[in-house]
């Protein structure tokens, strides 16, 4: 809890059935009713998320990550370094 | 009457998501609306949920969860957008189109077809299976998909999890309140075999229509050859050159590799270029590449002798009724839609599916022998303006629309 009171985000984000981790992948099972009502609750948060009009899309990335349990850094760095690789002068005198 | 029609993008395959009944069914007093996730158009009755790219990005991670661990349509949140819209609260009836591309979460069916009167086409077996779109020759469909021997089929799955999502649309779809469409008496066969929704009260078979008249190009055949640079006496075959699985094209590659033609033949393709090098030496290829303006494949038709579509699965193929239309014969694998859409025998020809060899025979002999082409290509046009006109398919949805509401109204739901 934190000092209001209210849950933290990371306990708030992340609903018990739905916190797999890489070894749990294959197992887990999503046809049971309390998993269809976990992943109601997670949709509801996922929108939650996205319905934010503050902060940057990383920020929303890392929330998205905690809910559903997904490996983005991956996506993130890669990003990041296309990004750098366009705004490179070195690439910008190779294109000319 | 207002429809309000779902989807996951509007313009491509316009003809069967619902985005041509927007203004053609106006003139039956039926006012539509669509709703996609992603809009191309610039039409002012299509809406889209997703709002830029943070929802690209959302949908990707979304997928990307779904694929790691082997489910499929159900971490999707857009269902609960779509509720929130004005056009899904002004509609009196609610069209669901191609919502299995991750548009609708499985779990927000019940709720979310409670709330409106609710028509579902089924474009291909998807909701009848565990996993795949196309079970093609396997009936694991059909008592829980308990092994899938085909876990890489579309959508694919890492675990064997068929068994786990063919239980939970069984869960769903028990009680769901619901119009199914189907376009062919293959799917409609399919669906009332299927323990899934063999309880389904409404299906209603209702095969898709075209504008015929577009295609009726006789007395053009050369002057089509030379605008798409086709040689006007060569012998020329039109299909569908695509590395979807579904499509047959190593089958028709065999067939035509078999052996050297026997009268100079033309190879006549649209969608992916180069995927026939290896015919090259015998044959020429034209290879129109993805054609996205409807005004070309009248045009394309009526410069062919005949149309090849030997697809492994189809739950329609309006392709082969363009052919038709166009007055051309159609060839096609046995086990689909196919077949009886083209009224084989009498119409198309049907081979056993996967012989190249059956394939290569057939198509030799209408190079032989034009006037069989000629008379199948007639009795073709003939069953398109019986059975296919778009007029006669405007007249069913709207009937349907009417009949869905009605039937709701008169229960109070």
């Amino acid at each position: 809890m934190n000092r209001k009171g209210r849950p933290r985000g990371g306990d708030r984000l992340v609903p018990d059935p739905l916190t797999v981790s890489s070894d749990l992948e294959g197992e887990f099972d999503y046809s049971t009713p309390e998993a269809a009502e976990a992943i109601r609750v997670v949709a509801a948060l996922v929108l939650e998320i996205r319905e934010e009009k503050t902060g940057p899309l990383a920020r929303k990335v890392a929330l998205y990550e905690r809910t559903l349990g997904l490996a983005v850094i991956p996506v993130l760095l890669r990003r990041a370094i296309i990004a750098a690789r366009r705004r490179s002068p070195l690439r910008r005198r190779r294109t000319r | 009457m207002k429809v309000l029609h779902v989807t996951d993008v509007d313009l491509p395959a316009r003809h069967f998501n619902g985005y041509d009944l927007l203004d053609d069914l106006a003139t039956r007093g039926v006012e539509g609306k669509q709703a996609v996730l992603r809009k191309l158009s610039d039409n002012p009755d299509v809406v889209a949920l997703f709002s830029g790219r943070g929802d690209e990005e959302l949908q990707y991670r979304l997928r990307e969860v779904e694929r790691r661990h082997s489910i499929n349509g159900l971490l999707i949140p857009w269902g609960r957008l779509l509720a929130e819209t004005t056009e899904f609260k002004n509609a009196d009836v609610v069209h669901y189109h191609l919502i299995h591309n991750h548009v609708i979460s499985l779990y927000d069916m019940k709720w979310l077809f409670g709330m409106k009167p609710s028509v579902w086409t089924f474009h291909d077996p998807w909701p009848l299976t565990g996993h795949c779109v196309h079970p093609v020759t396997c009936e694991g469909w059909l008592s829980g998909c308990e092994t899938c021997p085909y876990l890489d089929r579309t959508f694919p799955i890492a675990h064997d999890h068929a068994d786990r999502m063919w239980r939970i649309k069984e869960r769903v779809f028990s009680g769901l309140d619901v119009d199914v469409v189907v376009a062919s008496d293959w799917m409609l066969n399919m669906v009332q075999r299927s323990p899934l929704t063999s309880h389904f009260e409404h299906v209603h078979l209702i095969p898709f229509g075209i504008e015929t008249r577009s295609f009726v190009r006789d007395d053009e055949k050369r002057a089509s050859r030379r605008r798409l640079g086709v040689p006007e006496d060569d012998f020329v075959a039109f299909f569908r050159a695509t590395r979807w699985e579904f499509k047959g094209l190593p089958h028709i590659i065999d067939a035509f590799a078999a052996k050297p033609p026997a009268r100079p033949t033309t190879l006549l393709t649209v969608d992916h270029r180069g995927l026939l090098k290896e015919l090259r030496r015998e044959y020429r290829i034209v290879d129109l590449g993805w054609v996205d303006d409807d005004a070309l494949y009248p045009l394309v038709f009526s410069a062919c002798d005949v149309f090849v579509m030997p697809s492994l699965a189809e739950g329609f193929g309006l392709m082969a009724v363009e052919a038709m239309a166009a007055g051309r014969p159609v060839v096609c694998f046995e086990g689909t839609a196919l077949p009886a859409v083209t009224h084989v025998p009498e119409c198309g020809i049907a081979v056993p599916a996967g012989d190249a060899a059956a394939l290569r025979a057939a198509l030799d002999r209408l190079a032989e022998d034009p006037s069989e082409a000629r008379r199948r290509g007639r009795l073709g046009r003939d069953i398109v303006a019986e059975e296919y006109g778009y007029e006669r398919y405007l007249d069913s949805m709207a009937e349907l629309y009417r009949s869905v509401l009605s039937r709701h109204r008169a229960s109070g739901t």
